[in-house]
């Protein structure tokens, strides 16, 4: 278990992202939007990446691709060797359950569940996750574990959402802009919780948080800058700083 | 500009206004169509028997005499009479099939000879000549005519009591007095072609049938005299035959015009009065002959369309009920959805400026028009589409000239009532969403979860499954939701119920009435003048099973009096008496648990079980009662009650009625040997035969027609109740999209949402059967008990079978709800679910 430092051996051999000439294109009207056009990108295990870029740029777009949430019009989406692109609806399933933990904006947590049930919905699709309450212990929330999620704070509820994803112990955790519906101090506490999942006591998960906020690149490994569709930059971060150094 | 929108949007969204629209036609069109069958057989046969003048009470005595004319139309308050004489004969026929020629029951209505016009309940010709007494010839009841293809010209031979006489028909005719018939009380159903009625003129009576009670009275046997006329002219030489005519029966015209019967009016109150006073006047005339009075009510062509026009508004009322109550859920359901989808464009228009008013009444408009085009498409239709159907059904019973289709203002009203409700539905569904701020509303909704008090996760709900807490805490918290699809799914399946059980419950009655109370083959309708030694003869062969129907008088607990008949029943268990669960006794082993006192003491009455209720009457209470004709009455107990599904009457042991002092005077013979070979001719003595296998046929095809009316509603209803289901699954599965969404981005597959999907669907659906069912019966019960006529004591009786067709019915129609609907999870977006939610 990896509170206890133990890694499960099975995650660990997903870990690298590669996009090989990633288009996406969505038809509006008689028209066509290409939302990303002839991407490469490769991205390395145990990194926090930080996907920065004005609003329409295709941050999301790219996050949704990797996390096999949605398919390229054209190119491929290799996650640790494996094409995802030919995946049928099924397996993307079984990926996204056993790979890929999400975290949104706006937490997409049920309602009509509590906290910890919140979390344990996992035990539903993964066979082995890990305990529920060590990992709303781990983001701070184990006095609120009976809760329901309108009974908690918005970073409360960002923090049952990250609990529900890192219980998984996925290899790749994306972040569709984590803190945008959070003040400065609670956003500090989310982006540290996110910062540990790459440690290597965490087994060295790969990050990558999408966002507009040009100050969290200051704290990640990587910064990939993207506009109208392509990349414009990739950046590594030799002394990423301190995130309590983050305001915003 | 507002007006564009509308267009647009009503054609973009045209399956959930279609639907909105589908719903409220249904409504109307249903409730116009079956009160303008219902209606337009009040008000046909109002203005049938106005026209024609039906008479307004039926004398009977021995014989009216001119003096006895005079003095009844001297009363102030009559304003005419007749006199006839009705005998039951026959005619021969020919079978259109083989040729064969076929004697047929026929009910021959002789006119006095000195009325030279027919006033009362005149005659409608259809074809050939007005009637007059001095024409010879017959003029035929319509729809004998035409079942027999019997044309104006043909001669026809006539059989009273074994004397045979031809006429030609003169006339094919309807009569106001005669548009039900049947050849014998206990026939449900008339076919046509089995039974006729003719009027003519008292010239017409065969002159051999008087002659030889002439000399029957003379005590000469006819048989040796060739020349019979000659004979008595001989003995009287101012013998004039038409003083021997008798007229027993006599009709009368109460002065004024009888109101219309469905409205109550103080003008219905008065003429009432008016009747009860002239019947009490003509009980007191001295030197006449009259033995009982009767009204319209109790005659039975006036009861049967009554009644039978009377049950259109109870189905009418029932079903229109059930299909508002649906189609407003229907529409609460579809402008929902409808609004929900359109928050953004609602918040748009407020942040523009426009004020909640304007927006108001621009939403409200979808509701309103798409009402106002349904409401005037069903009110047009309803009464072609539906009620002409009912209404031809109807006429196949009755001879009703003339009978038109009817759409009352109150079809009208019931239309604006349902636009206006429906507007004020559609005004409720966006009242919420203008409450709140532009800037509220220009965000999608996230489904609204009141903040709980109290924690959950602990105790029970610990250990249940994700899926079971996460349906459960999904239908407490969307409660309106949750109850409507309950409601919706309680609608369908008390739709299933009601079709098979009406089904059911008649099979059950026929099984109750021909096979348990009933129970024997064939029954002997004695001919009026059968000789005792004839009858002991047909007591040899076909057994001495017999009873006697006795016509009485009695006071109800208002001291009105009214009239009814007595069974006296002494058919050794042929002709059973029921108790409430349809166990059937003899009559002389009582009713167990419901006798009190001595069955065969002198006049010990048993009483149906409706007849009590309807009277107040109680077991033991004494009734006053006389038989027909006779001054004097008896008080005697009601010493048990009985149950029978068609006739509300009273019945008494042979020994009670005897011990009265009255002479027991069989009128039928019940028996169990074969006489499927015999037509009513072939046995002397017996008038009609009539076989219990022929009365279920009859019973069979009026059933046949009553299901069809009910399958055609209840089909339109289940259409309904289908509607609301897959609305109200497209509601849920609409509000829980971004759930579900989450969950498939959590890795979740399809088939495990459509399971959870479809958990919460079957809950809803196994608590709104639950619901359902017993509902379903209780709605049988209510149409059997105020639908059918009062003379029917009818109730549910639904079968196991019934209950399984609707429980799986209703699964079903879940089932193919949710599975089509459930492919919407396959198709989610999660991308743009997710966004949305944003």
């Amino acid at each position: 278990m990896y509170i206890d430092g133990i890694i499960d051996v099975r995650r660990r051999q997903v870990n690298k992202v590669s996009l090989r000439n990633v288009s996406k294109v969505y038809n509006v009207g008689e028209k066509e939007y290409r939302a990303l056009d002839h991407v490469d990108l490769d991205i390395e295990e145990g990194k926090l990446v930080v996907i920065l870029g004005p609003s329409g740029a295709g941050k999301s777009t790219l996050l949704n691709l990797i996390g096999g949430m949605d398919v390229p019009t054209e190119g491929e989406v290799i996650v640790n060797g494996e094409n995802i692109t030919g995946y049928s609806e099924n397996k993307l399933s079984d990926f996204r359950a056993e790979s890929v933990g999400f975290i949104f904006q706006f937490y997409n947590i049920l309602p009509s569940l509590t906290v910890k049930e919140n979390v344990e919905l996992i035990n539903e699709i993964v066979k082995n996750p890990l305990d529920a309450t060590k990992a709303l212990e781990d983001v701070g929330l184990l006095e609120h574990i009976n809760k329901f999620p309108n009974q908690l704070s918005g970073g409360e509820q960002q923090r049952v959402s990250i609990a529900r994803a890192i219980a998984k112990n996925p290899a790749l955790l994306l972040c569709d802009e984590p803190t945008g519906a959070l003040d400065s101090q609670t956003g500090v506490m989310i982006l540290k919780i996110l910062k540990k999942q790459t440690t290597k006591e965490r087994g060295n998960n790969t990050v990558i948080i999408v966002t507009h906020n040009a100050l969290i690149a200051d704290i990640a490994d990587v910064v990939i800058r993207v506009k109208n569709g392509k990349i414009k930059s990739v950046e590594e971060n030799a002394n990423p700083a301190n995130i309590d150094e983050v305001q915003w | 500009m507002f007006r564009k929108k509308l267009f647009r949007e009503i054609k973009g969204n045209f399956g959930q206004f279609f639907t909105i629209f589908a719903m409220i036609f249904l409504a109307i069109m249903a409730f116009t169509g079956i009160s303008a069958f219902s209606d337009g057989l009040k008000f046909s046969s109002v203005e049938f028997y106005e026209k024609n003048n039906l008479q307004d009470l039926w004398l009977y005595g021995e014989n009216f005499t001119d003096d006895e004319l005079e003095k009844i139309k001297s009363l102030d308050n009559v304003a005419d009479v007749e006199r006839y004489l009705s005998m039951q004969g026959s005619v021969d026929v020919e079978n259109s099939e083989d040729s064969e020629i076929e004697n047929i029951p026929a009910e021959l209505n002789f006119l006095d000879t000195e009325d030279t016009e027919k006033n009362i309940s005149s005659l409608y010709l259809r074809d050939g000549e007005d009637y007059s007494p001095d024409k010879d010839g017959v003029w035929l009841g319509y729809y004998f005519a035409k079942a027999r293809d019997i044309q104006v010209g043909d001669e026809l031979t006539f059989y009273i009591e074994g004397y045979e006489f031809t006429e030609k028909v003169r006339g094919i005719v309807s009569s106001p007095d005669h548009v039900y018939t049947v050849s014998d009380p206990t026939v449900i159903f008339q076919d046509a072609a089995d039974f006729g009625w003719a009027y003519l003129s008292m010239k017409e009576f065969p002159k051999e049938y008087l002659y030889d009670e002439i000399l029957k009275k003379m005590d000469i046997k006819e048989a040796d005299i060739s020349d019979k006329e000659a004979f008595i002219k001989a003995v009287d030489p101012d013998f004039d035959i038409e003083e021997c005519f008798v007229y027993p029966n006599a009709i009368v015209d109460v002065a004024g015009v009888a109101p219309n019967p469905y409205i109550k009016s103080n003008e219905l109150d008065e003429f009432e009065n008016k009747l009860k006073t002239v019947k009490n006047e003509l009980y007191e005339l001295d030197d006449t002959s009259i033995s009982a009075i009767t009204g319209r009510d109790v005659w039975q062509s006036y009861a049967t369309l009554k009644s039978e026009s009377e049950e259109g508004d109870t189905y009418s009322g029932m079903f229109t009920v059930l299909f508002v109550f649906i189609a407003g859920l229907s529409v609460v359901t579809t402008m929902s959805r409808f609004v929900k989808k359109q928050r953004v464009q609602i918040g748009t228009l407020k942040a523009l400026g426009f004020r909640n008013r304007r927006v108001t009444i621009h939403y409200i408009a979808y509701g309103f028009w798409v009402s106002v085009i349904a409401a005037i498409l069903g009110l047009a239709i309803g009464a072609p589409l539906l009620g002409q159907p009912f209404l031809n059904m109807e006429l196949s019973m009755f001879d009703l000239p003339d009978a038109h289709r009817c759409v009352l203002p109150k079809n009208y009203i019931l239309a604006a009532a349902i636009i206006i409700v429906i507007t004020i539905i559609t005004y409720y569904s966006i009242k919420s969403i203008l409450k709140e701020s532009a800037a509220q509303t220009l965000r999608l909704e996230v489904p609204h979860i009141k903040i709980k008090a109290k924690e959950g996760g602990k105790g029970i709900s610990a250990k249940l499954p994700f899926s079971v807490k996460w349906n459960l805490r999904d239908i407490f918290r969307s409660k309106s939701r949750s109850i409507m699809a309950i409601v919706g799914i309680m609608g369908s399946t008390l739709l299933i119920v009601m079709a098979f059980g009406m089904q059911d419950s008649l099979n059950h009655y026929m099984e109750w009435e021909f096979d348990k109370i009933q129970a024997y083959k064939y029954k002997l309708t004695l001919s009026e003048n059968v000789s005792d030694d004839r009858l002991d003869e047909l007591f040899d062969t076909y057994g001495d099973a017999t009873s006697q129907t006795v016509a009485i008088e009695y006071k109800d607990s208002d001291g009105n009096i009214v009239t009814s008949t007595i069974t006296v029943n002494d058919s050794n268990g042929y002709l059973r008496v029921s108790d409430h669960d349809t166990n059937t006794y003899d009559i002389n082993d009582g009713i167990p648990g419901n006798t009190d006192g001595d069955i065969n003491k002198a006049g010990a009455l048993f009483a149906t079980e409706k007849l009590l209720k309807e009277n107040s009457f109680s077991l033991g209470d004494k009734v006053k009662w006389r038989i027909m004709g006779e001054d004097d009455w008896y008080e005697t107990r009601i010493v048990a009650a009985y149950r029978d599904p068609q006739s509300q009457q009273f019945s008494m042991t042979r020994a009670a009625f005897e011990d009265l002092g009255e002479e027991y005077v069989c009128d039928t013979i019940y028996t169990n040997d074969d006489l499927s070979n015999l037509t009513d001719s072939d046995i002397d003595g017996v008038s009609t035969i009539s076989s219990i296998e022929s009365l279920k046929e009859q019973m069979n095809v009026m059933l046949e027609m009553i299901s069809s009316m009910i399958v055609l509603l209840i089909a339109i209803s289940a259409l309904l109740g289908f509607i609301i289901i897959y609305n109200m699954g497209i509601l849920a599965l609409t509000e829980k999209m971004y759930q579900f969404a989450t969950l498939k981005v959590l890795g979740f597959k399809f088939k495990k949402l459509a399971l959870i999907y479809t958990q919460q669907n079957l809950w809803l659906t196994i608590v709104g059967i639950i619901f359902g069912l017993p509902l379903g019966y209780e709605f049988t019960d209510c149409m059997f008990k105020y639908a059918i006529g009062d003379s029917y004591d009818f109730f549910a009786n639904i079968d196991i079978s019934s209950y399984l067709i609707a429980i799986i019915g209703t699964l079903i129609i879940m089932l193919v709800t949710s599975i089509a609907l459930s492919r919407n999870l396959k198709k989610i977006d999660m991308v743009a679910s997710l966004k949305a939610n944003e």
